[in-house]
């Protein structure tokens, strides 16, 4: 009896894996105008600015837009806003508004829309929704005035040029109350629903002001995991899936395009720099030596990401320093003395606990390899899987952790992608504190003279490298399947999907 | 030896393929805690996803890990959880069982309605709920599956003892002078042990899916340990590629698992 039954489970299993692969071919036709898209990881939040996951932020950018958006060359274009002007004191930004622009529910951006939602994003509101997580870049503004019926001016309480890349943030109409759960913006889709754990779904805008998507209809597909999702791929259920592991894209059904691009995305096991062993400057460093990140990308990325050496990545352009890459080689021995240095040897080795939030095969990946090459210098680095909520809240908001493997991506200006080491900044998790830096960031994100901005920047990576505030590791390829019913899969330096973009293929 | 292996003059079948898929499964997750051919969570950049070959009789998997190194680790861990969590479910189910069955009334009842609410809730939610409260790791994974696999102990003992207590032996123990708890432990139990061999067997074997299961959901062993739920869970995405890196843990699953079952069939068709 329980020998039938095994061998009938056996049979079962096998069917339904045939099933999976012969399944593709079906479907399609007529749904040429809708795609599914999958995603890996839930929605924190579908108010664009309560919303911190950078999983979320690229599914919300096509529903939400900002006075500017990012392009693809990096550059920011105007959106909602028509034009803008920066005063040259640095001082004041003036925007005048697109016109009739319209909110996916029928209503006309209005000045006072931009002034609320600014001041919400900004944290000036008087009654502020204590859950709105305040971009802290956008404290220097001290106003926010409608001139006229369609301008807008910031006024600053200090100079800041790098300002304008944080005015991505979402335009909202003022007072609406329902954003968390039927969002509303001036994005080129509009929302259609919400699924938590399984979907979200959202059609195309007939009144966008721009060029109109072609696909009607968009779905992500929230997958329990990169495995579930590519199971789903093979089965044809998923059109576009932007997370292919390597190995996935070798494996790819020939109905898929391949599309190659960088993540944009900081990959960097992240140390708390107030959990004690990791107080000690040369612990972090040997950490750094410790670490083959050739080999890293052999195993983890099939060698095609790109290594970093601080917390930026290449397509920074001018502000990117690439001979920090080559700062922390590998060296074993040096990270063994730096360690015994620090009093750690054989007999009182250096442990730790890795906290990876297990829907990231990427970041789980690395952590085996990781802790394999520290094996190798005789420290002890255990992995504890936790989930993507749970890392949230534990890891990145309580910082209750010693360290974490995560990606973390960036606005479109250098500004933001290193606030996050400031003492004070909020989302300063890994609790990096070092005066030199703060004051050049001041000086910095008040400069006015574009070359001293480069080289200060420049200076400031340099510092964040030296002090080993975390061992970063590379800046990973971006593999996307496309099925090939779809072209002009688009890669922006920030971490967005652009589904309006999408056109079909001939 | 052989006569074991018989049953009125015949070969008892199932008791020999038990046996050989029992040592084979144990003879790999015994010589796995002393011995592996490779450091089982050494990693080979250039070797990944390499074919079975001499050097590497199951091949390698994404990592450039041995398989083979892999399975012997990941059967020992997966035994020794199978084993821990039966131990548990067995101790706590008899003491359970045999108190509530030897003397029922109130506390019988109740203790008896809270047994079957647990065994209502499937136990893999149970333990997803146990997890989520105490973190994963293998120790958690022990716990939480050995308090789940005391109901269906306690239901098998209770039942036996509920029927024993009113025979006549346990009269005339009871008469002599013997205590409650050696007539419970020293008396009945004996003689419920076919019964309770047979929920052995099937606890074992439920054991050792419930570990796989868990782990293939990342919540039991954490990686870069080696476990056969794991392993498989790894194995997965490269099923149709590099199957060897699913078919090696599953096969072992399967050895054991079917092993133990036959073993407990040909016993029970003895003790019958």
């Amino acid at each position: 009896m329980k020998k039938k039954a095994v061998f009938l489970a056996l049979l079962i299993s096998v069917t339904a894996l045939c099933a999976c692969n012969g399944g593709r071919q079906e479907k399609k036709g007529s749904e040429d105008t809708s795609a599914v898209v999958g995603i890996t990881q839930d929605l924190d939040s579908l108010d664009p600015h309560i919303a911190v996951a950078a999983g979320t932020d690229e599914v919300l950018f096509n529903v939400f837009e900002g006075l500017v958006k990012p392009s693809v060359d990096g550059t920011l274009v105007p959106a909602v806003a028509k034009d803008y002007t920066i005063a040259p004191d640095g001082k004041s930004y003036t925007f005048t508004l697109r016109e009739n622009v319209k909110f996916h529910n029928g209503e006309v951006v209005t000045a006072d829309d931009v002034v609320y939602s600014i001041e919400r994003c900004a944290g000036l509101l008087d009654n502020q929704d204590p859950e709105v997580v305040v971009e802290s870049a956008l404290s220097v503004i001290s106003a926010v005035e409608k001139v006229g019926e369609d301008t807008v001016v910031l006024t600053l309480s200090e100079p800041n040029t790098e300002l304008l890349g944080f005015l991505t943030c979402a335009i909202i109409p003022k007072d609406y109350t329902m954003q968390k759960s039927a969002p509303v913006g001036t994005g080129p889709f509009r929302f259609v629903s919400y699924t938590p754990l399984t979907s979200f779904v959202m059609e195309r805008n007939e009144d966008y002001y721009g060029e109109k998507p072609y696909l009607e209809k968009v779905t992500f597909k929230i997958c329990s995991g990169n495995d579930a999702a590519f199971m789903e791929l093979l089965a044809g259920s998923i059109d576009v899936f932007p997370y292919l592991t390597d190995e996935q894209a070798s494996q790819l059904p020939t109905d898929y395009n391949l599309e190659v691009g960088a993540t944009n995305v900081v990959q960097a096991m992240f140390l708390n720099n107030e959990f004690a062993p990791f107080t000690d400057l040369k612990v972090r460093q040997a950490l750094c030596y410790a670490v083959d990140k050739e080999e890293l990308l052999n195993i983890v990325s099939g060698g095609r990401g790109h290594i970093i050496g601080s917390n930026m990545f290449p397509n920074f352009g001018v502000y990117y320093d690439e001979t920090l890459e080559n700062y922390y080689t590998y060296q074993p021995e040096k990270a063994k003395e730096l360690l015994a240095q620090a009093g750690y040897d054989e007999n009182n080795p250096l442990t730790f606990t890795v906290k990876v939030p297990s829907n990231y095969d990427i970041h789980v990946a690395t952590a085996q390899v990781l802790v394999e090459q520290y094996k190798k210098v005789g420290v002890k680095a255990e992995i504890q899987l936790i989930e993507w909520a749970a890392w949230l809240s534990d890891v990145y908001k309580a910082r209750e952790y010693e360290a974490t493997i995560v990606g973390l991506d960036s606005a479109l200006a250098p500004s933001d992608v290193l606030k996050r080491y400031t003492s004070t900044a909020k989302n300063n998790f890994v609790n990096y504190e070092n005066t030199k830096f703060d004051e050049l960031f001041t000086k910095a994100l008040t400069s006015t003279d574009e070359n001293e901005k480069v080289t200060l920047y420049k200076n400031i990576q340099k510092l964040l490298t030296e002090d080993a505030a975390s061992v970063y590791l590379q800046d990973g390829a971006k593999l996307v399947a496309v099925n090939k019913r779809f072209t002009n899969f688009l890669f922006y330096p920030v971490y967005v999907l652009d589904m309006a973009a999408i056109k079909p293929a001939q | 030896m052989a006569g074991w292996f018989k049953k009125d003059g015949k070969w008892n079948v199932n008791r020999i393929i038990g046996f050989s898929l029992v040592v084979i499964a144990l003879v790999f997750s015994l010589v796995g805690c002393f011995y592996t051919p490779y450091d089982p969570n050494a990693m080979h950049g250039d070797l990944k996803n390499a074919e079975p070959s001499l050097s590497h009789w199951f091949g390698t998997d994404n990592f450039g890990r041995d398989v083979l190194s892999r399975v012997m680790k990941g059967a020992g861990t997966t035994f020794l959880v199978g084993l821990s969590v039966v131990s548990i479910g067995a101790v706590g189910g008899c003491l359970l069982g045999a108190f509530t069955g030897y003397f029922g009334g109130k506390a019988d009842l109740i203790l008896m309605r809270v047994n079957d609410a647990v065994a209502a809730i499937p136990s893999i939610l149970l333990a997803l709920v146990f997890v989520g409260i105490f973190g994963s790791g293998t120790l958690q994974l022990i716990a939480a599956l050995g308090i789940l696999f005391v109901p269906s102990f306690a239901r098998v003992v209770r039942s036996g003892f509920v029927v024993q207590k009113e025979l006549d032996y346990v009269k005339n123990a009871r008469l002599m002078g013997a205590g409650h708890l050696r007539i419970m432990f020293v008396h009945i139990l004996p003689n419920i042990r076919s019964s309770l061999f047979s929920a052995l067997a099937i606890g074992f074997n439920n054991a050792v899916l419930s570990e796989a299961a868990m782990s293939y959901l990342s919540l039991g062993v954490q990686p870069p340990d080696a476990s056969l739920g794991r392993m498989l869970s790894e194995a997965q995405p490269y099923f149709f590629r590099a199957p060897w890196n699913a078919l090696a843990p599953g096969f072992m699953i399967l050895f054991c698992v079917l092993g133990v079952g036959l073993l407990s069939i040909g016993g029970g068709e003895s003790h019958d």
